[in-house]
């Protein structure tokens, strides 16, 4: 037979009514209800909250079920629209920026090279009679 | 059709068939909009939820397997109450009106005013639960369905649902602990 204390633990998870009880342990706390004084003190302490609880109406959907079907239908095919007109461009989307890095590495690449020929054709110019100078100097102490 | 199980409809669902479709709203709807009113308190939050979750339906059924190891109305009520706790964390303030109750004709006004605070209270109370706690007593208790449907569509073992249930309905006994005296 079923303990009393398992009893409680059904009372404590799905309230009074057998209907909600474990179909497995249903046949064998409803025997122990049948000869318990306590069980039927403990599902009449439960049927309080029971009661409380069944007080609250079942929603009942105003919208009827073709609108509702119809409705989610029509969204699908909305968004299906709306992914289809909004091109699939795979890697094409990176086309842009990589344009514009392409340009800024030819511009940079061409400042740069005509940079170098400025300062090697600077550098040509430049007097080194100072630099001999100097060498002179260090010669001289040696 | 009317013969038909879910899944069969849901395959010709996914072949195009609209009024399969339709069929299985049909049968589904009424406890998807009580499922989702209660997880959420109102009816209006309800018909969208249900409205997005039959969207997912229709997209879902052209790639629906039917190797009959997936059931239908598992992986709804899985959807529902996914949906229901994700708007319930964007808008967490449980409505004031509740859900709108079926006016009461034999009570007098002070009566329906008395009773529709009661339910108020009642659901403000189920609102307040954690999301797996609700949807426990949602799943179980209100709409009667199995443990191992419930541990299914929660995705927990058939023990954590039972701890769930009993947690839920201490903290709704506590917090209605008043009502229940009076």
């Amino acid at each position: 037979m079923m303990k009393l204390e398992r009893f409680s633990e059904i009372l404590a998870a799905y309230g009074a009514d057998p209907e909600h009880w474990p179909a497995t342990e249903r046949s064998a706390a409803e025997t122990l209800l049948a000869a318990s004084a306590e069980a039927r003190a403990a599902l009449a302490d439960t049927r309080g909250l029971d009661r409380l609880l069944d007080a609250l109406p079942r929603p009942v959907p105003a919208l009827d079920a073709g609108v509702v079907a119809a409705r989610a239908i029509a969204r699908s095919q909305g968004l299906a629209a709306g992914r289809a007109a909004t091109p699939r461009r795979g890697w094409l989307w990176l086309a842009p920026s990589l344009a514009g890095l392409a340009g800024a590495a030819v511009m940079g690449f061409f400042i740069g090279w005509s940079e170098i020929d400025a300062a090697v054709a600077a550098h040509q110019d430049t007097d080194y009679s100072g630099y001999v100078a100097s060498l002179d100097v260090e010669e001289d102490l040696l | 059709m009317a013969e038909d199980g879910d899944e069969a409809l849901l395959l010709a669902a996914g072949q195009g068939d609209r009024d399969a479709f339709g069929a299985l709203v049909g049968r589904h709807l009424g406890r998807a909009v009580a499922i989702a009113g209660r997880m959420l308190g109102s009816r209006a939050d309800a018909e969208e939820v249900a409205q997005e979750a039959f969207l997912r339906v229709w997209q879902k059924a052209p790639a629906w397997q039917a190797d009959g190891t997936a059931k239908f109305s598992t992986w709804l009520h899985r959807v529902l109450v996914n949906l229901c706790i994700d708007r319930k964390r964007r808008r967490p303030m449980v409505p004031i009106d509740a859900i709108e109750e079926p006016a009461d004709e034999a009570a007098d006004g002070f009566d329906r005013v008395a009773q529709q605070e009661r339910q108020g209270r009642i659901a403000r109370a189920l609102a307040e639960l954690p999301d797996r706690q609700r949807a426990a007593v949602v799943l179980s208790y209100y709409e009667g369905l199995s443990n191992g449907a419930v541990a299914e569509a929660l995705d927990i073992s058939v023990g954590a649902v039972e701890s769930l249930l009993v947690r839920a309905r201490r903290g709704l006994a506590s917090a209605l602990a008043d009502l229940r005296t009076s």
